[in-house]
């Protein structure tokens, strides 16, 4: 289908590698840009603007690490992130479990509206799920956060696990139902064990949600106690607007949790974006 | 709608429980702030960000409570007071202008009445306390007062030929054109931030109509006076002029490139900024700032009511809030004890609010006295608009000056969107 | 746009169930209401309160004139509050942009995806390290990557402008500050964030194509550009099309990003409309004409979902799309 002389090939291969060289020049250029602009000073910033540092200066770096700001920041977006994927993940496949292995009145009804729900762009409910909150006093609460991102979860998340519990086969549950268990118990026993993978991949895509999350923390969470990272970062941006090293090695670690989980759960990651993304 | 809404509660609370059941094991924290006290505050750059934190320090060991301090950059600051008086809880104590966006939050029930209440009252300056003053109860306490004039980089003016401060709008554009004849950035400017370039607006208006005239017009709701639209055609002329630093479109005023920092390094001629734009453009450009910084007021405006005695300013003081401990007002006292305030208003440069400032600042820094000056013999004083109307009218003064300034907005719509504005309101 | 909204094509979904449903597993032992009420419940009653609910309260409220600080609102306005969004200069500028990122995207970061996703279907040294690469920008969170770029972009000797200075050009451009730019500029940091998604997104289509097809194209003496006219792109269709509505979808929502990023400035100039929304509700007090703003960005997805499932998704239905893709 192609020509395959050497000369073709070699001749393919540097195009490729020149595509791919420049788009990771456009890609880098400013993560470099943050990650050695964090350990200039503002000086060495201005004056030297492309260059290594020199003198190397960690001291922007330490900061940031020993201000306690940074690390109840880090930990309110982790603790955020663990409930609200647990709370998707434990509704979402409850829900897709009845819906993947029982007929009953209304199921399709129901099925389309959680389905519905995807079309509800975030920003269209977040006034009122302020007034709501403000209501029931959950403002200023993690809880203010974590429910709301949890229920938003959950039509994404039912539709990916109730697609996987419908292909396991039905001698399954059929050899349980004859060994006596009940459907909670192979719900918790056999199935939730056998789809450890699509359960996997669901978490990750609502832990990297919640992470990022910023527009309901932006107004839900007004004081700085339970701030999420995404809040950090702009909050000390502007508290520091006029130390630019200082706030590139803030950003510099405020990317870094989400580079290292994505050096270790990639393949969840991806997989559970396409399987989100192209099978809807 | 009540019944529907105590019904949605009570589903929410069921919904709620049931969630809550499912994190119980993992969330046991009801998310409240362990601190006694918290305290919102818009000093965010050394001295006083590290001043403030030792006030709050030193109050919390001697009173054996907590106190959660957030220095928040003005602007930000702004958004999250939005937001939290749309939430119905605001912090203990928080910065505020006073005026009409402090009027509406003490409609809604959020601001604690302090008449009577501060001991420390009758050391402040009675004119001080007037922004924070509804409907004859004071609702906050003020830490600085000071105008907002011309500050200007005395040596470029210099450099440019221009002897004398300008004394008319005239002679202003004069001066801004020979700056730039100069190739000197004349005017730093903060465009994304909105509220320094509505004292371009404000003050041309001043100047126009005079304090009456604007004061008729709030009252009425209607700016639709010649002289309005006069000062939007001002505004108009004077960007086109493009006499702001590059890029100030997007510029905000306390960053490495924004406003104050840029004449902070004498990169531009001038800002239009109140009592605090010495400091801040030290705190902001890591310099020393300009080394011949001068001060002149707003110019007059030909067959205009308005005249150079008459300031636009305010101060910057504190409210507390409804559900507040009293120790939050004792903590407002204590920036009046004289040790105290003394050392804010040498280490950050305030204008001080003192009823006798020669007590607490013997020796003011020169920036200082002649802020002090000014006010001690001006004619009549005007509020921030932003500050002064609701925040909905604020807003839109804001905005469309914006708009004057970028060339987006005719002055005749100018005084159409403020008109509607003020007809929402009503 | 973002994975935290990414909404699939929903009715794609459910009306490829309603096929299924035919298939049940009734043979399945009954368990009774009371069993399936307990599964069902908590992820009802969350869904109800805070997805359904919300946009009820929004629709509600969005006639009526109301600061929503506390009390219930009760002046009534009718559809005073949707006329005048109707004249409102920002929303409609908010309706142009939205556009404006539409097109581009498609015109430009699309197309970006899909080259680089044919390319890194080659197979050659080095093809997962950047893969990998490509995806980072994706990974990092809008509103630290606004900050960044905020940085990058300043105004006097900023990152970028030094940058360009030492290839030889030498002009202050007003990344964020010049009204007529500063959408480019946003629109060429979407694509920084999200052409790496959108092409692992691409790739993973391309990997659904069977070599087999390929090389019974080559042993009917087709060319590489035939086969990828016939094979390619008709297969690679639904891939294209889901993309283009997630692309889209997420466009009307665009806030954290240009938020940090401009705050919608210079006078409006990069607003979007969930920009206007959050400035009307929460800086100016006026809940009424922010809900009927939320409102209208509602229908604006609603009316395109429906529009692009009618017209577009409508013969993927069969197609590989809802049945492939088991969980790898």
């Amino acid at each position: 289908m192609k020509v395959n002389t050497p000369r073709a090939r070699l001749l393919r291969h540097t195009g490729i590698y020149v595509a791919a060289f420049l788009t990771t020049a456009f890609v880098a250029t400013p993560i470099l840009f943050a990650l050695l602009g964090g350990f200039k000073d503002n000086q060495q910033l201005r004056e030297n603007a492309l260059g290594l540092p020199n003198p190397w200066n960690v001291q922007n770096y330490t900061d940031v690490l020993e201000s306690g700001a940074f690390w109840q920041q880090v930990f309110s977006s982790i603790f955020i992130a663990l409930i609200t994927t647990f709370i998707v993940v434990a509704c979402s496949a409850m829900i897709a479990f009845v819906f993947a292995r029982f007929a009953f009145r209304g199921r399709e009804g129901l099925f389309t509206l959680f389905a519905a729900g995807m079309m509800f762009p975030f920003a269209v409910a977040v006034l009122p799920l302020f007034i709501i909150l403000r209501s029931f006093e959950l403002l200023n609460s993690p809880l203010g956060v974590i429910l709301p991102q949890a229920a938003f979860g959950l039509p994404l998340t039912i539709i990916i696990l109730r697609t996987f519990f419908r292909s396991i086969p039905g001698e399954v549950e059929e050899a349980a139902t004859i060994d006596g268990a009940g459907p909670w118990l192979f719900f918790t026993r056999i199935l939730l064990p056998m789809s450890r993978p699509v359960l996997a991949t669901t978490s990750v895509l609502a832990l990297v949600g919640s992470w990022n999350s910023f527009l309901l923390p932006l107004v839900v969470l007004q004081k700085s106690t339970w701030w999420t990272l995404p809040l950090g970062v702009t909050q000390f941006s502007g508290q520091y607007a006029s130390d630019t090293a200082k706030v590139l090695a803030f950003v510099m670690l405020a990317m870094l949790p989400a580079l290292v989980f994505y050096a270790f759960a990639e393949r969840h990651l991806i997989s559970g974006l396409t399987s989100g993304g192209t099978k809807g | 709608m009540r019944k529907p809404l105590r019904r949605l509660r009570a589903a929410l609370a069921a919904g709620a429980a049931a969630s809550l059941a499912l994190t119980a094991a993992a969330c046991g924290d009801s998310g409240e702030s362990d601190a006694d006290i918290t305290w919102w505050h818009i000093q965010n750059q050394d001295p006083l960000m590290s001043t403030w934190q030792e006030f709050a320090d030193d109050f919390s060991a001697d009173n054996d409570l907590t106190i959660d301090v957030q220095a928040i950059e003005n602007q930000a600051f702004k958004d999250r007071m939005g937001t939290a008086s749309q939430s119905g809880d605001v912090p203990d104590i928080f910065h505020t202008w006073g005026g009409g966006v402090l009027a509406e939050q003490v409609e809604a029930g959020l601001v604690q009445d302090l008449t009577g209440k501060l001991d420390c009252i009758d050391q402040i300056n009675p004119i001080a306390l007037e922004p924070y003053t509804i409907d004859g109860k004071l609702y906050g306490m003020p830490f600085d007062a000071g105008v907002v004039g011309f500050w200007y980089n005395m040596d470029l003016f210099a450099q440019a030929g221009i002897d004398a401060p300008p004394a008319t709008w005239d002679e202003f554009l004069t001066a801004v054109q020979a700056l730039k004849d100069a190739d000197i950035a004349p005017i730093a400017l903060a465009g994304a931030d909105k509220w320094p370039g509505h004292y371009y607006w404000t003050y041309l208006a001043m100047r126009t109509v005079g304090l009456d005239g604007l004061e008729a017009a709030a009252e009425a709701g209607d700016f639709s006076d010649e002289g309005f639209i006069q000062a939007g055609e001002m505004v108009a002329e004077l960007a086109a002029m493009e006499p702001f630093q590059p890029g100030f479109e997007s510029a905000v005023y306390g960053e490495a490139d924004g406003q104050s920092a840029v004449m902070g390094e004498g990169l531009a001629a001038m800002e239009l900024m109140g009592q605090w734009a010495p400091q801040a453009q030290r705190d902001n450009s890591g310099t020393e700032g300009p080394e011949n910084l001068g001060f002149f007021p707003f110019p007059t405006v030909t067959g205009g009511a308005g005249t150079t005695t008459e300031w636009l300013g305010g101060g910057n003081g504190y409210a507390v809030a409804a559900d507040a401990p009293d120790e939050a007002l004792d903590f407002l006292c204590n920036f009046m004890e004289p040790e105290n305030y003394s050392r804010a208003i040498t280490e950050g440069n305030l204008t001080p609010v003192a009823a006798d400032p020669a007590s607490v600042a013997p020796e003011m820094n020169e920036d200082t006295q002649k802020v002090v000056d000014a006010l001690a013999t001006a004619t009549g004083t005007q509020l921030y608009l932003d500050q002064a109307y609701p925040p909905a009218i604020g807003g839109v003064i804001n905005d469309a000056t914006e708009g004057l300034l970028l060339g987006q907005v005719t002055p005749e719509d100018f005084v159409t969107m403020v008109n509607d504005a003020w007809a929402a309101e009503a | 746009m973002t994975l935290k909204e990414s909404p699939g094509a929903s009715p794609v979904t459910g009306r490829s169930d309603r096929r299924a449903g035919t298939s049940p597993r009734r043979r399945s032992g009954r368990p009774g209401a009371g069993t399936l009420a307990t599964f069902i419940a908590p992820g009802l009653m969350l869904f109800l309160l805070f997805v359904i609910v919300p946009v009820l309260f929004a629709a509600y409220v969005a006639f009526f004139r109301w600061n929503g600080l506390g009390g219930v609102p009760t002046d009534f306005v009718g559809l005073e509050n949707f006329r005048n969004l109707l004249q409102d200069e920002v929303f409609l500028g908010d309706l142009w942009r939205l556009g404006l990122i539409v097109v581009l995207s498609l015109a430009v970061q699309l197309p970006l995806s899909f080259g680089l996703a044919m390319l890194l279907h080659q197979r050659f040294p080095g093809r997962t390290a950047f893969r990998l690469l490509f995806f980072v920008p994706y990974v990092l969170t809008e509103a630290v990557t606004a900050v960044l770029f905020r940085l990058v972009l300043s105004p006097n000797r900023g990152f970028a402008d030094s940058l360009l200075a030492t290839v030889g050009i030498d002009t202050h451009i007003g990344w964020l500050s010049d009204r007529n730019i500063v959408m480019f500029v946003i629109f060429g940091i979407l694509t920084w964030k999200f052409f790496g998604f959108h092409m692992i997104l691409f790739l993973a289509g391309r990997q659904n194509i069977p070599d087999e097809l390929y090389e019974a194209a080559a042993i009917d003496g087709a060319t590489g550009a035939q086969a990828f006219r016939s094979i390619t792109l008709p297969l690679m269709g639904p891939t294209v099309r889901m993309i283009v509505f997630l692309s889209i979808i997420g466009s009307v929502q665009l806030f954290d990003l240009v938020y940090v990023l401009t705050g919608g400035g210079p006078f409006h100039a990069s607003e979007t409309l969930a920009i206007t929304m959050y400035e009307q509700g929460f800086q100016r007090n006026q809940i009424g004409y922010a809900s009927a703003l939320s409102i209208a960005m509602f229908l604006i997805s609603l009316v395109f979902a429906l529009l692009y499932q009618r017209f577009v998704l409508n013969r993927d239905l069969q197609g590989s799309l809802t049945n492939a893709g088991g969980n790898r």
